[in-house]
C-alpha cells in the first residue's frame, strides 16, 4: 500500500529521455568547472523548442499544443534547467497569453496569434504593472478611450518582461473610469509595433535590461483586439495571472536546482569545502531546496488531479524567492575580498554578484513576499483582511 | 509521478483525527502530563484499532505519527514501533548509556554488557534516558558482546531490572534511567545483522519523529489561527494586523515544506523500498531538519499570537512547545544530521 509514487511512469520517462537527448545534442557541453553558460539567441532557441515539438506541451491538442499533462511540463522545465538551456523567450506567450486566448479569446484572435505563438513568431510581454499600481494591481490609470471601431490609449507601463524584444502585448487598461476600481477594466492585445508605442529598456539593479518601460501616446487598437468582454478585463488578468502560478513553481524550483549545484561548486573553487560553518549552511540551504521541489511535486498533482492549483502552491513563489537570496547571498560572501571585483576580474565573470543584485528581484516581482503572505493568511488560515 | 496521498490514506487520516480528538481532548491530555503521564486504557484500544498491524507501510504509520503530534497521543506507540518487536505489547528503545551518544554510532560501543552463559544471555550496565520506559513492558537495548555490539531484548519486569524515573520536561513521554544487574535478554540481531538492524530502527525512529513534529507544528499554526480571528483588540480581530498574520503564514508555510520532506521521507525509507542507503539517509535528514523547525517555532509563534494566555499553564500550546523541544533534543542535534548531509554534497 504505497500513497505516492515518486517515480516517473513508463510514458513519463520515456518523454523525459527523449528530451534529455535532444537537449544534450543542441546544447553546448557544460562547462567543468560548473560556471553558468555563456547567454545564448534566445529566439533562435524558441524556434527550435517548437521545431522539436517541445512548445506548448499542455496546450489542447485542438489549438496546435501536445496536450500533455502539467507533470511532463514539470519535465520539460526540470531538463532544460538541468541542461543549462536558454530561457523560453516566448514564456509570457506560451504559459500566460496562449492558455487566456484559449479560455477567453475569439476564434480569429486565436487564429492569429496561436500558432504564431507556439512558433515564436508572436513574441510576448505583459503590459500590466504601472508606476502607480504595483502590488494594487487594480489602480492602473492608462486609459483606453471609446471611438468609432476601437479604442486611443494612452499611459505608461513599467516592468514588462521581455517588452525590449516584444512582438505584442497583453494590455491591462482602464475603459471606465468610474465606479468600483475592479470593474472598468479591459484586457487589450496591442501590436508593440503599432504608431504611438515606443518601448525603453528598464536597466535595472544588476545592469542588464530584461525588463522594458512601455509608453503609449494615443495607441489606436481595434474593437477585435479586445479580451474577452470590455470592462471585464479584471478576470481575464486573473486567468492569466493564475496561469503563471500553474507550473512555474517547477520551473522555478528547477533553476533554483542549478543555482545550487553552481553553489557548490563555488564552494569548492574558493576553498571552502572543508569549512565547517559553511558546510552547515549548505547543507540548510540543501533542506530548504529539496524542502521546495517536493513541494512543486505535490502542487503538480494536485494540479494534475483538480485542475487547480493547491494552497501548497502558494508556498512555492514566496519561499523559492527567499532561499534563492540566501543562495546568492553565500556565494556571494565565499568569495571574500574578490566580491568587490566585478565584469572580466571577477569570479566567474561577476556571476554571483549580478545573481544576487537581482534576486533581491525576486521577493518583488510576481507578488511581493507581503502580498503573498496577506494572500496565504486571508485565503488559507481564513484570517480577516487587511484593508 | 504522483505524490499525494490515496483515498484509503486521506480516509484513515480522517479516521485518526476524529478517533484522537474525541478520545483525548487537550483537558484529559494536560490531565495525563501533569499525573500518569499516559493513558493506561489507551494501549488496548490502539491495538483494536489495528495501529501494530503489520500490514500498515511506514507513510501509513507517518499519518497516524503526525496526527498523534497533532493530538499529542498518550500513549508509548512511536517508542513501540522504533523499537519493531514483534507482538502487540508496548516496547521502547534503549541505546544512549555512557559508551554511545547518538544511534548512527550505537553499533560501536555500548555500555551495557551481554555474556552467554548456559542458562542464555545476561545483560548488565545502565541505559540513559529511555523515553516511555515507565509505560512499555518490553526494552530493546544494544548491548556489546565479545564479538562486538548486538541487540537484545529484555522484559522490563525481568530480573535484576531497575527503572530510575527521571523528572522530564515533556510529562507525555518520559525519560528513565534503566538499570540491568545481571537480567535474562533475548538475542535479537547479531553483531554482524546489528549495523542494518540499527539503520532500519534509526530511519524509522526519524521519520516518524519528524512526521510527529510536522502533527505538533500543525497544531501551534491551528492555534495560532484559531486565537488571530477571534481575539479583538484595537477594535479588530488581530489576525487583520499584518504583525500578526505574516507570522502565521509564516508557520503555514513551514508547515507545508515539512510536509513534503516528511512524506518523502517515509516513502522513501520505507521497508519494500530498495533505495540506496545513502539516499534515505539524506531524505531522513532533510525530514528531520526541516519538521523539527516547523514544530519549535510554530509553537513559539503560537505562543507569541497568544500574547499573555500563552503564557500560562492552563493554556495547552506549552505541551506541544515541550513536546517540540523533546523532539528537537532526541537523539542527535539538527546540525550533526545537516554534517551528514554535507558529507554527501561536498565529500568528507
Amino acid at each position: 500500500m504505497s500513497l505516492v509514487d515518486l517515480n516517473d511512469s513508463t510514458e513519463q520517462a520515456a518523454f523525459r529521455a527523449g528530451l534529455r537527448a535532444w537537449l544534450r545534442e543542441r546544447l553546448p557541453e557544460p562547462a567543468p568547472d560548473g560556471a553558468p553558460p555563456d547567454p545564448a539567441d534566445l529566439r533562435d532557441w524558441t524556434k527550435q523548442v517548437h521545431a522539436a515539438g517541445y512548445a506548448g506541451l499542455t496546450w489542447p491538442v485542438a489549438y496546435g499544443g501536445r496536450g500533455l499533462s502539467p507533470v511532463h511540463q514539470g519535465i520539460f522545465a526540470e531538463e532544460c534547467a538541468l541542461a543549462g538551456a536558454p530561457d523560453q523567450l516566448n514564456v509570457i506567450g506560451l504559459n500566460m497569453v496562449g492558455p487566456t486566448l484559449i479560455r477567453y479569446g475569439t476564434p480569429a484572435q486565436q487564429e492569429r496569434h496561436l500558432a504564431a505563438i507556439l512558433a515564436g513568431d508572436h513574441v510576448f510581454c505583459q503590459g500590466f504593472s504601472e508606476p502607480e499600481a504595483g502590488s494594487d494591481l487594480a489602480a492602473v490609470r492608462t486609459a483606453a478611450r471609446r471611438v468609432p471601431g476601437g479604442f486611443v490609449v494612452d499611459g505608461e507601463k513599467l516592468w514588462s518582461s521581455y517588452a525590449p524584444l516584444a512582438d505584442h502585448c497583453l494590455l491591462l487598461a482602464r475603459t471606465g473610469p468610474d465606479g468600483p476600481r475592479h470593474r472598468g477594466l479591459t484586457c487589450f492585445l496591442l501590436d508593440m509595433r503599432a504608431p504611438g508605442v515606443t518601448v525603453r529598456p528598464l536597466r535595472q539593479i544588476n545592469g542588464a535590461a530584461e525588463f522594458g518601460q512601455i509608453l503609449l501616446d494615443g495607441v489606436r487598437i481595434g474593437d477585435d483586439c479586445v479580451v474577452g468582454e470590455v470592462d471585464a478585463g479584471w478576470a481575464v488578468a486573473m486567468t492569466t495571472l493564475a496561469h503563471e502560478r500553474g507550473t512555474f513553481g517547477v520551473t522555478l524550483n528547477a533553476r533554483l536546482s542549478v543555482q545550487f549545484d553552481r553553489l557548490l561548486a563555488t564552494v569548492r573553487a574558493t576553498g571552502h569545502a572543508d569549512d565547517p560553518l559553511v558546510r552547515d549552511e549548505v547543507a540548510q540551504l540543501h533542506v530548504e531546496v529539496q524542502a521546495l521541489r517536493w513541494t512543486g511535486y505535490r502542487a503538480l498533482t494536485g494540479l494534475q488531479r483538480t485542475g487547480e492549483p493547491g494552497p501548497e502552491s502558494a508556498v512555492l513563489k514566496l519561499h523559492w524567492s527567499h532561499v534563492h537570496q540566501r543562495v546568492c547571498d553565500l556565494a556571494v560572501r565565499l568569495l571574500g575580498d574578490r566580491a568587490a571585483l566585478d565584469g572580466p576580474d571577477a569570479f566567474w565573470a561577476g556571476y554571483w554578484q549580478g545573481q544576487l543584485l537581482r534576486s533581491r528581484g525576486n521577493t518583488i516581482e510576481g507578488g511581493t513576499s507581503e502580498i503573498l503572505r496577506g494572500l496565504i493568511a486571508e485565503r488559507v488560515a481564513g484570517l480577516p483582511r487587511w484593508r | 509521478m504522483e505524490f499525494g496521498f490515496t483515498e484509503q490514506q486521506r480516509h484513515l487520516r480522517e479516521v485518526t483525527r476524529a478517533y484522537l480528538a474525541e478520545r483525548y481532548p487537550p483537558d484529559r491530555v494536560a490531565a495525563l502530563a501533569d499525573g500518569a503521564g499516559h493513558a493506561p486504557d489507551g494501549w488496548a484500544s490502539l491495538v483494536e484499532l489495528g495501529w501494530r498491524d503489520g500490514d500498515l507501510g511506514l507513510v501509513e504509520q507517518a499519518v497516524l505519527a503526525d496526527e498523534s503530534g497533532y493530538a499529542l497521543h498518550p500513549v508509548p506507540w512511536w517508542s513501540t514501533l522504533c523499537a519493531a518487536l514483534p507482538g502487540t505489547a508496548p516496547a521502547t528503545v534503549a541505546c544512549h548509556d555512557d559508551d554511545c551518544a547518538t544511534l548512527d554510532a550505537a553499533h560501536r560501543a555500548s555500555a551495557v554488557r551481554a555474556v552467554a552463559g548456559p542458562g542464555g544471555w545476561r545483560v548488565s550496565g545502565v541505559k540513559r534516558l529511555v523515553p516511555d520506559l515507565a509505560a512499555v513492558t518490553e526494552v530493546l537495548l544494544t548491548a556489546g558482546t565479545a564479538e562486538g555490539v548486538a541487540l537484545f531484548r529484555v522484559r522490563r519486569d525481568a530480573a535484576g531490572v531497575t527503572v530510575v524515573d527521571r523528572a522530564g520536561l515533556d510529562g507525555l513521554r518520559r525519560p528513565a534511567d534503566l538499570r540491568l544487574a545481571d537480567t535474562p535478554a533475548e538475542p535479537v540481531a547479531g553483531v554482524a545483522g546489528t549495523p542494518a538492524a540499527l539503520r532500519r530502527l534509526r530511519w524509522r525512529a526519524y521519520t516518524l519523529l519528524a512526521a510527529e513534529a510536522l502533527g505538533v507544528a500543525r497544531r501551534a499554526y491551528d492555534l495560532a489561527v484559531a486565537h488571530a480571528r477571534t481575539r479583538t483588540q484595537f477594535g479588530r480581530p488581530i489576525g487583520a494586523f499584518q504583525g500578526v498574520s505574516f507570522r502565521v503564514a509564516d508557520s503555514y508555510v513551514a508547515v507545508e515544506l515539512a510536509h513534503s520532506l516528511v512524506y518523502r521521507a517515509a516513502w522513501l525509507a520505507g521497508p519494500d523500498g530498495d533505495r540506496p542507503d545513502g539516499t534515505v539517509d539524506e531524505a531522513v535528514a532533510a525530514a528531520v531538519v526541516a519538521a523539527r523547525d516547523a514544530a519549535v517555532r510554530g509553537c513559539e509563534h503560537a505562543i507569541q499570537v497568544l500574547g499573555g494566555i500563552g503564557m500560562t499553564w492552563e493554556h495547552p500550546v506549552h505541551r506541544w512547545y515541550r513536546r517540540a523541544l523533546w523532539i528537537r533534543g532526541f537523539d542527535a542535534p539538527s546540525a550533526r544530521h545537516r554534517a551528514g548531509l554535507a558529507r554527501a554534497l561536498l565529500g568528507s
